[in-house]
């Protein structure tokens, strides 16, 4: 059925539809030639469709040379131009549009009124077609004519008028048509403008006003006033030089900024701007000249932003680095006193003590028989102190060194530098017995030099405090421990009661009296400060009696 | 060998005479020549100043040089021993309160033959002082002057 419906409609005589069609219709292309037209339009211009078809349109139907007023050709030319520019209909006034005779009726031209309106037709965005439709008012305009005269003529006019007052109606409905879309596009760009101003006049963090071209200004917004304190009221009219500091104003500052922006179209800076009370504040200033459609300056719009906080911000910032800078320099100088000072800590504190040393030495061997027993005893005294005394300052002297040390990491063998360790407390004790178990293959990226001196004072450590075990036993290792890998020397030697932990780590506590176990109580200090440097951490575990677990990670 | 002095540069009496005293006591019987500052030292090996006619073509056996001295520092001294022609190859170990590796770097980088530092235990220095005295007054052997 469908199908049928279809092939049906495809046979329809279109051509013989349109033209037969009861209006009057001529169809131009884009260059404005005659492509179609219909029997009534031929009709009432009295031409034949093979004297036009083909022909532009002002070819065609030409202005009546004998009337030096015609302006039919003209008028139609402009509004086939709108057409062809806006795509959308036009429709023309009446127009006077005289039409030729044909020779055979005695030539020459016959007084026409028409009310054309011309059409586009698109197709995928292009016009295609124009459709001229015109109705032809020359009885009208007669009668309308006629109207200004005696009364009797009335009658024929009543009688005649009937056909064409449709046609009108028609006309003033294409009119109405037209107005509506303009009132439609006219509140549209009021819309636009509308919400532009309220868009300018809420803008609170923005001042954002127009001036004048002498920079007088002409409009205030809501953030104007709230950043320059003025209403609109005090200050519309009143010179913007108003709101720079006296001395750029003096300068001319103001105007030269105008004179820039007009040259280059804009000018932006952040500077000190001045408030109604007086106050200065930051400003970040845009100004934009505006030109009309000639390009002739008509004014400036200005956008300022208060920028106030941000400034004393950035300001704050600067003078911090100026002072942490200052602060760096003052340390770095500190830094080099401590060098200096631990410099002759180590060569002037150690030659009074060797002097103290080296002659009670002097004096027990030179004068032993002169000196009884105690007083031999007194002068060992003297010298053990002594000696304590020089073992201090070379411990203080590497607690700063740690410290100060840069950090040069690399693989270093934990195991080896343990063993290395361990073989020099045995030469220099080479009668103690004691086991040590040192598990293979423990790396760690560190300070070679600084992991043998912690090695150094963690193994000494073991080693000293097991000196009274029959069966001393010092390991070093690692194992997983409170969720982390950690190294760990650990010994069986007298250990200490974990209620004293917390003064392991400082520097010059002991848990030990000097006659037990002799030392400066700075060993444990410079363990931790080297492993703090390595970023790790250490602790230990420990009982009075029951030996001592030393952890750390790196 | 025993005719070849020892020259010891050494500002503190007390360590000269703990030195003198450590190489008595460890039977070296070698003179010994103390200087107390920078200057002297010079001044004896260059037969300058007070050691004005001294004949330079003896040189010491060893020097034994502080770091820390006045007028003149002991690497001064090395820097000007290790310059002159005459003393360039002259033993020289540095004797001193430091360990600061930048002295230990600086001496050796100017030439030292050793660097000992003083222990502050006077059976240690003797140890030390008797090592020094076997191995540079008997054992090396000095290129000829």
């Amino acid at each position: 059925m469908r199908q049928e419906v279809a092939s049906r409609r495809i046979s329809l005589d279109f051509r013989l539809l349109f033209e037969s069609a009861p209006g009057r219709y001529l169809v131009l292309d884009p260059e404005l030639r005659i492509v179609a037209v219909s029997d009534a339009y031929l009709k009432s211009t009295m031409t034949r469709r093979d004297e036009i078809l083909g022909r532009g349109i002002f070819e065609a139907f030409p202005d009546n040379p004998d009337d030096p007023a015609a302006t039919g050709a003209a008028n139609l030319r402009r509004s086939l131009q709108r057409v062809l520019r806006d795509h959308v209909p036009d429709a023309m006034a009446v127009q006077k549009y005289d039409i030729a005779r044909p020779q055979s009726e005695g030539g020459g031209f016959e007084e026409r009124y028409w009310s054309p309106v011309n059409s586009p037709v698109i197709d995928s965005g292009r016009l295609v077609y124009i459709i001229h439709r015109v109705d032809d008012v020359t009885e009208f305009v007669r009668l309308k004519r006629l109207a200004d005269q005696p009364k009797a003529l009335n009658e024929q006019m009543h009688t005649r008028l009937g056909p064409l007052e449709a046609e009108v109606y028609q006309r003033a409905h294409e009119i109405q048509d037209a107005n509506a879309r303009l009132q439609r596009i006219t509140e549209e760009l009021r819309q636009s403008e509308e919400m532009r101003r309220r868009l300018v006049e809420s803008a609170k963090e923005y001042a954002i006003f127009m001036l004048d071209t002498e920079g007088r200004v002409k409009t205030w917004n809501a953030g104007a006033q709230k950043i320059k304190g003025y209403h609109a009221q005090e200050i519309i009219g009143e010179h913007f030089s108003k709101f720079y500091p006296p001395q750029d104003v003096e300068r001319g500052k103001p105007s030269d900024e105008l004179r820039i922006a007009v040259a280059q179209g804009q000018y932006e800076e952040d500077g000190w701007r001045i408030r109604k009370d007086g106050s200065r504040f930051w400003a970040n200033v845009l100004i934009t000249c505006l030109r009309d459609a000639d390009g002739n300056p008509i004014g400036f719009s200005k956008i300022t932003r208060d920028l106030t906080d941000r400034k004393r911000a950035e300001d704050a910032i600067a003078e911090l680095n100026r002072t942490l800078q200052h602060r760096n320099a003052q340390l770095e100088a500190a830094n080099k006193e401590l060098e200096a000072f631990s410099y002759s800590v180590s060569h002037d504190l150690r030659a009074p003590l060797r002097t103290v040393d080296g002659f009670s030495q002097a004096l027990l061997e030179d004068y032993a028989g002169k000196l009884d027993e105690e007083g031999q005893d007194h002068l060992r005294r003297v010298r053990a102190a002594s000696q304590r005394m020089g073992q201090l300052i070379d411990d203080l002297l590497n607690l700063s060194r740690v410290t100060r040390a840069e950090i040069s990491r690399e693989r270093v063998d934990l195991s080896a530098t343990a063993r290395d360790v361990v073989k020099e407390l045995r030469a220099a004790d080479p009668l103690r017995q004691a086991e040590v178990v040192i598990a293979d293959a423990l790396v760690a990226e560190a300070d070679p030099r600084l992991v043998r001196l912690m090695l150094t004072n963690l193994l000494g450590n073991a080693w000293k405090f097991t000196a009274k075990c029959p069966r001393a036993r010092i390991e070093f290792g690692r194992r997983q421990q409170a969720g982390e890998e950690a190294y760990f020397v650990r010994d069986n030697g007298v250990g200490f009661d974990m209620a004293y932990a917390g003064k392991l780590f400082g520097a010059f506590q002991r848990l030990h009296g000097m006659d037990d176990f002799p030392g400066t109580g700075i060993g444990l200090a410079t363990v931790q400060r080297i492993v703090h440097r390595h970023g790790g951490r250490v602790w230990a575990e420990a009982a009075v009696d029951a030996g001592a677990t030393f952890y750390f990670s790196m | 060998m025993a005719e070849k002095t020892i020259l010891l540069v050494e500002d503190n009496p007390d360590d000269q005479k703990l030195t003198i005293r450590a190489l008595k006591k460890n039977h070296i019987l070698n003179e010994v020549v103390t200087a107390r500052d920078g200057v002297e030292a010079l001044d004896y090996l260059f037969g300058t100043g007070a050691h004005a006619g001294r004949d330079v073509a003896v040189l010491p056996a060893v020097v034994l040089l502080d770091l820390k001295l006045p007028k003149l520092d002991g690497l001064e001294v090395l820097r000007r021993v290790r310059g002159d022609a005459r003393t360039r190859r002259l033993p020289v170990v540095i004797l001193t309160s430091s360990k600061e590796e930048q002295d230990l770097i600086h001496s050796y980088d100017l030439g030292a033959n050793s660097y000992i530092r003083k222990p502050v235990d006077f059976s240690q220095f003797m140890e030390a002082v008797r090592q020094l005295g076997l191995y540079w007054l008997v054992l090396n052997e000095a290129p000829a002057a």
